[in-house]
């Protein structure tokens, strides 16, 4: 069951303002919970969701094929794993 | 605030959608959110045609959102490649059980564009050039041109918006499309530090109990 003083906690940590000391006593919970991995999950996608509240406008037609033959000259993935909830 | 409300052309596909059953509806959603999910890990092992898909799927949503955060085309442009390109080389680090990947990309592009107006200094100028509040660049609503799963969201979340308190949506929409501080926005705002702290991270729940109620 998360307290309201857990969903202070995570609304803070997806806000980003958690100083380090917090943070790390949070993540601890957090992989310990998946009841609060969920509901980091649901306040980040919150969060995440306010970029569709701008006003709608496709990008220019032209940056598609640019980015494309960037990546075909050799941007390539990088191969790392995920240390952090935000990327 | 002016954000652009629903226009006549977005009710039939909307209420088309909302017809039907919301088993399938929520099936639909889904659907679509896993499949931008395998696109991303198709992404990550070096897939070009995955990356094009997520493109088409992605890009007008993520430039809308760099274009309201940098209020210049070019800069937005500029951008958004530089977001696709971290998109390419960063595809792996996306973990499923931890976002949606549309919230992945977002944070992602958004993080960089932040260090892109910080690193340029272009802030103070965008402070400003702008209020504060969304604001419409076009006088028409091109929300038809979002993927189907990100239109109704897109509509909804308008709305959830619209309904907060003043006091809580301006430092709300400050934190995410400006990328300022808190006590960049309680300058800004001329309101107390611990105010502000308290209005967003009360903003952010209020938005999770709205997409409770609805969804």
């Amino acid at each position: 069951m998360i307290d309201d003083n857990m969903l202070e906690m995570a609304s803070l940590y997806v806000l980003g303002d958690l100083q380090p000391e917090q943070s790390a006593r949070f993540e601890a919970e957090y992989l310990g919970s998946a009841e609060l991995q969920e509901l980091v999950k649901n306040l980040q996608d919150d969060f995440a969701s306010l970029a569709l509240a701008a006003p709608v406008m496709p990008p220019p037609p032209g940056v598609k094929a640019v980015l494309l033959g960037q990546v075909r000259a050799g941007h390539t993935p990088e191969k790392i794993v995920r240390v952090s909830v935000v990327p | 605030m002016n954000i652009p409300d629903e226009i006549p052309s977005l009710q039939k596909p909307a209420r088309v959608f909302s017809l039907a059953p919301e088993k399938n509806r929520m099936s639909a959603e889904e659907a679509d959110r896993e499949k931008d999910a395998a696109l991303l890990a198709a992404v990550a092992g070096g897939d070009e045609a995955a990356f094009a898909e997520l493109y088409e799927r992605f890009s007008t949503p993520l430039f809308s959102m760099v274009r309201q955060m940098t209020q210049d085309p070019i800069e937005a442009q500029d951008a958004l490649s530089e977001g696709f390109i971290q998109i390419w080389r960063r595809a792996a680090t996306f973990d499923v059980t931890r976002s949606s990947a549309f919230t992945w990309a977002v944070m992602l592009v958004r993080n960089k564009t932040i260090d892109r107006l910080r690193v340029r200094q272009r802030v103070a100028k965008v402070r400003d050039a702008v209020s504060g509040q969304i604001t419409p660049q076009t006088d028409v609503d091109l929300t038809s041109q979002l993927a189907p799963h990100l239109r109704e969201q897109a509509l909804l979340v308008r709305q959830i918006v619209r309904e907060l308190p003043e006091d809580h949506r301006a430092p709300l929409e400050l934190s995410f499309f400006e990328g300022l501080t808190h006590e960049e926005i309680a300058t800004r705002l001329e309101t107390p530090l611990g105010t502000i702290k308290a209005r967003i991270r009360r903003g952010l729940q209020k938005l999770r109990s709205a997409w409770k109620e609805r969804i």
